[in-house]
């Protein structure tokens, strides 16, 4: 079979029509334009403000915090956090047919799109990493989770290896072409999931706008991605539970303030082939679902880093491509269905929750 | 940001419509995520559609804003046990509560737009208790009927023993002021149904109070049996297990009552004679004079469940029940233990309920049907039957595992933490639901969520949650299986003369 061989395997969702119009570089205008809610309480005792807000946004919800600041003001730095957001979602989301970014990877091979400087952005910082990774992490792995039945397609079977190595084919930041504020991709068949960075970095820029609100005490989380900005009062940081792979609850807990942290782990998204778990998180060196622990985290100063991090330690394995400065745990499988969780870094000082607590 | 970029906030009912899709999912991805099949079954297979229309667990609004409308004033009468929690859901407490870090039931939410005009209590330091958390606004009441009367009071909160709710409730109507009552409705059939009578000629609003209807857990449970995941219900199971003296109507009495501060007279009504007795005055559950027993005072709670679950019960056509005194004979009347069988011929469902006061182990609610189980505790897990033909092809090729839930919402944890970090989104369904979420993951307290509901009903004049007619059905139910264990045969409903009876046709010998 050939390297067009896949597509008799996939449904493509969407087929190319040759359309440039160049939807990039789009700011959330006046409103956001789509549903969310935001709840203030005024807490007795001069205690201040504790506004709380979500937006589903990336495929997940996103959920927003924010302490002691006056309630007007908080309510005005929420919505244009939550804007920043949905700004980064409109442009990078691939489950959108009428994204940029989608239309970027139809018209692979074939055509630039003029995307705009934010997604620019998210693309350039998503190729840095990958090269800082060492390949560990690449945002053009979309061609992998496609031939292994993530991303819109279905399959009742593995990829042989000769689709893998055509998926393969086209995977490698060297495909991404920009110019001036056009993306595109060389080959046909190639495409950009910026579902391990784009997340992050909507974090980071909706951080951006909280601080410079004035905004001291605050939480940002999409989809189990977060960050801490400072940490509520009396309090040694916000506390945060790290999510248990294999059952319902958490297996630890830590302060975190002033630091972002990101999960990566294949437990919530994953394909059955005939008794062969398969998870969406692809190691694009070898073209097959990375396997080497159940979850993987990183704690740094960036919610972009993190998120692109955690999914590189996923990949590999191994903390040895982070950056000094960040700190990681590892949530491996252990005797009797029971999980081990391993930290290393600048890990915060974390708290192991017994098996059945707070589920 | 300047001031007109900032977006206007949705309505509710946008809201929801809006995010009818997305934490719902996200909600059921937990579920996915126990089996590999499952995510894609979900959004390819038959839960597709299912998935895709399920309410957003909770109620969802803006907050801090008063409600539209003048300010009711309430009377409550009963600052006891009930009454003190209700007037903390009300938003309203003293201030050492305050400062010992007590939340109140409003905190965070809307008011509710009500002042605290009276309060009613035969016990003195209730009395004064209801006072001073009102704020000091209450005009303290030793008589019931004065606070009823009084032309500064619009509305009524009851949580006065079940031997009263009658009553006081027909005379509140009567007056014109609208009623929240705790459960159970009544003491007895007849007074149900006097009372349904009453507040309907009056056209006040009476909501009954069964917080429970506001749990978001159940209104998702209710749309997945609605929806027929679950197949034809034939069977349902409800338990209570209570353990302890303050569960089992044992709580400790003040030292400092006595006949100098509680009103004997005034609390035994109904024309009982017993003499001044402080059990019976603070442990009125135990007695058949003042109380409905188990199932007036914890069955029903099961039952408000399971008739929002089922999209309405009715009248069970027969009950038959049984009880003793095995776990505290400590000279109560009312049975520790208790088991009835009610059936519901028309809709072809039979439910099971037993209860102890001896044993505190928790027990799921669970549905029975064609197709799967539902459990029904602190969260909602549906899991395949392994004989269901709906559900055939995918137990066949080992998609489904009957041993693993298809469906399930889990919330529980998170009162411990400020957020969750994992792979995706579990923590938005993780996130407390200790009462009641909003999709915030805020957790609200049902009983403010009744109280306002309640309030809303009043002021739009609709009707609340659990209205007068949904009472009595309640009451009926409680009192045919009291009666059933009490009078020793089984019971039926006689539709016509709207009465309980033994039921003969099977051998009844009453």
């Amino acid at each position: 079979m050939g390297c067009g061989g896949a597509e008799g395997r996939a449904r493509s969702r969407h087929r190319g029509d040759g359309v440039i119009p160049g939807p990039g570089g789009q700011r959330a205008g006046p409103g956001l334009g789509r549903p969310y809610e935001i709840r203030v309480a005024v807490r007795p005792g001069g205690r201040g403000t504790d506004l709380r807000a979500v937006m589903p946004a990336m495929g997940t919800g996103v959920h927003l915090r924010i302490l002691d600041v006056p309630e007007s003001l908080a309510r005005r730095a929420a919505v244009a956090a939550l804007a920043e957001i949905a700004a980064i979602e409109r442009l990078a989301n691939v489950h959108d047919p009428d994204s940029p970014l989608s239309l970027v990877n139809r018209l692979a091979g074939r055509q630039m799109v003029r995307v705009g400087g934010p997604l620019l952005d998210v693309v350039r910082r998503g190729m840095d990493l990958g090269v800082a990774f060492q390949g560990a992490f690449d945002i053009t792995a979309l061609p992998l989770l496609r031939a292994w039945g993530f991303g819109g397609y279905r399959f009742d079977r593995p990829p042989t290896g000769e689709e893998c190595d055509c998926a393969r084919e086209v995977v490698g930041r060297h495909h991404v072409e920009i110019s001036g504020d056009a993306l595109g991709l060389r080959r046909a068949g190639a495409g950009i999931d910026l579902g391990s960075i784009a997340k992050g970095v909507a974090i980071d820029r909706a951080v951006d706008v909280l601080r410079r609100f004035g905004v001291r005490r605050a939480l940002v989380e999409a989809g189990g991605d977060l960050y801490a900005l400072g940490c509520p009062r009396d309090a040694p940081g916000w506390r945060i539970g790290l999510r248990h792979p294999l059952r319902p609850g958490w297996c630890a807990s830590f302060p975190l303030a002033d630091a972002a942290v990101a999960t990566s782990g294949a437990y919530e998204s994953f394909v059955d082939y005939d008794g062969r778990r398969c998870g969406h998180v692809m190691d694009p060196r070898t073209g097959q679902p990375a396997e080497t622990c159940l979850s993987a985290t990183v704690m740094t100063n960036s919610a972009g880093l993190a998120d692109a991090a955690a999914t590189a330690l996923f990949v590999t394995g191994t903390p040895d491509h982070l950056p000094p400065g960040t700190g990681w745990m590892t949530v491996v499988g252990g005797k009797g269905g029971r999980v081990e969780v391993q930290s290393g870094g600048v890990v915060p000082r974390w708290t192991p929750v017994p098996e059945g607590e707070g589920v | 940001m300047s001031k007109g970029d900032e977006a206007p906030l949705l309505t509710r009912r946008d809201l929801l419509a809006g995010l009818a899709t997305t934490p719902a999912l996200v909600a059921f991805v937990v579920a996915a995520r126990t089996h590999a099949a499952y995510r894609k079954d979900s959004r390819h297979g038959i839960f597709g559609d299912l998935l895709e229309r399920l309410p957003l667990p909770g109620g969802a609004g803006e907050s801090g804003a008063a409600p539209a409308g003048p300010v009711l004033n309430v009377g409550l009468i009963g600052v006891g046990y009930r009454g003190k929690q209700l007037l903390v859901a009300a938003g309203f407490a003293q201030p050492g509560q305050l400062a010992a870090g007590e939340s109140l039931g409003t905190d965070g939410e809307a008011p509710l737009g009500i002042r605290i005009a009276g309060v009613c209590d035969i016990y003195q330091p209730n009395l004064d208790w209801g006072v001073v958390a009102s704020g000091g606004t209450a005009v303290p009441y030793r008589k019931a009927r004065d606070l009823i009367a009084s032309p500064g009071i619009d509305a009524v909160i009851l949580a006065v023993p079940d031997h009263w709710h009658v009553p006081l409730a027909v005379e509140a109507a009567r007056a014109g002021k609208h009623v929240y009552v705790e459960k159970c409705f009544s003491h007895d059939v007849d007074g149900a149904l006097a009372a349904a009578e009453a507040v309907k000629a009056a056209g006040v609003v009476l909501q009954l109070g069964h917080q429970g209807r506001q749990n978001s857990l159940y209104a998702l449970a209710a749309r997945l049996a609605g929806d027929g995941l679950l197949g034809g219900i034939r069977l349902a199971q409800a338990f209570t297990n209570h353990n302890g003296p303050v569960l089992a109507w044992n709580g400790a009495i003040p030292k400092e009552a006595g006949p100098r501060n509680v009103d004997w007279e005034a609390f035994e009504g109904n024309g009982a004679t017993h003499p001044f007795d402080l059990d019976r005055f603070f442990h009125w559950r135990k007695y058949w004079a003042y109380g409905t027993g188990l199932s007036g005072d914890a069955f029903t709670h099961e039952w408000d469940a399971l008739d929002l679950v089922l999209g309405g019960l009715g009248i069970p056509g027969t009950a038959i029940a049984s009880g003793g005194i095995y776990g505290w004979r400590d000279g109560r009347e009312t049975p520790d233990t208790y088991q009835v069988v009610y059936e519901y011929p028309e809709r072809g469902l039979a439910l099971t309920y037993n209860a102890t006061q001896a044993n505190g182990w928790r027990r799921d609610k669970i549905l029975f049907g064609a197709d799967a189980t539902m459990t029904l505790e602190g969260g909602v897990r549906v899991y395949a039957d392994r004989d269901s033909t709906r559900y055939a092809e995918f137990l066949k090729t080992g998609r489904i595992d009957p041993d693993r839930p298809i469906a399930a919402y889990l919330p529980g944890d998170g009162r411990w933490l400020d957020a969750g970090t994992s792979a995706t989104q579990h923590w938005a369904v993780s996130r407390g639901l200790l009462y009641s979420t909003t999709p915030t993951g805020r957790r609200v307290n049902t009983a403010t969520l009744h109280l306002r509901d309640w309030l809303d009903a009043i002021r739009s004049r609709r009707q609340p949650a659990c209205p007068i007619d949904l009472a009595v059905v309640e009451a009926v139910t409680a009192h045919m299986g009291t009666l059933s264990m009490r009078w020793g045969c089984r019971v039926r409903w006689d539709a016509a003369a709207r009465k309980v009876v033994p039921d003969r046709d099977t051998g009844g010998t009453a």
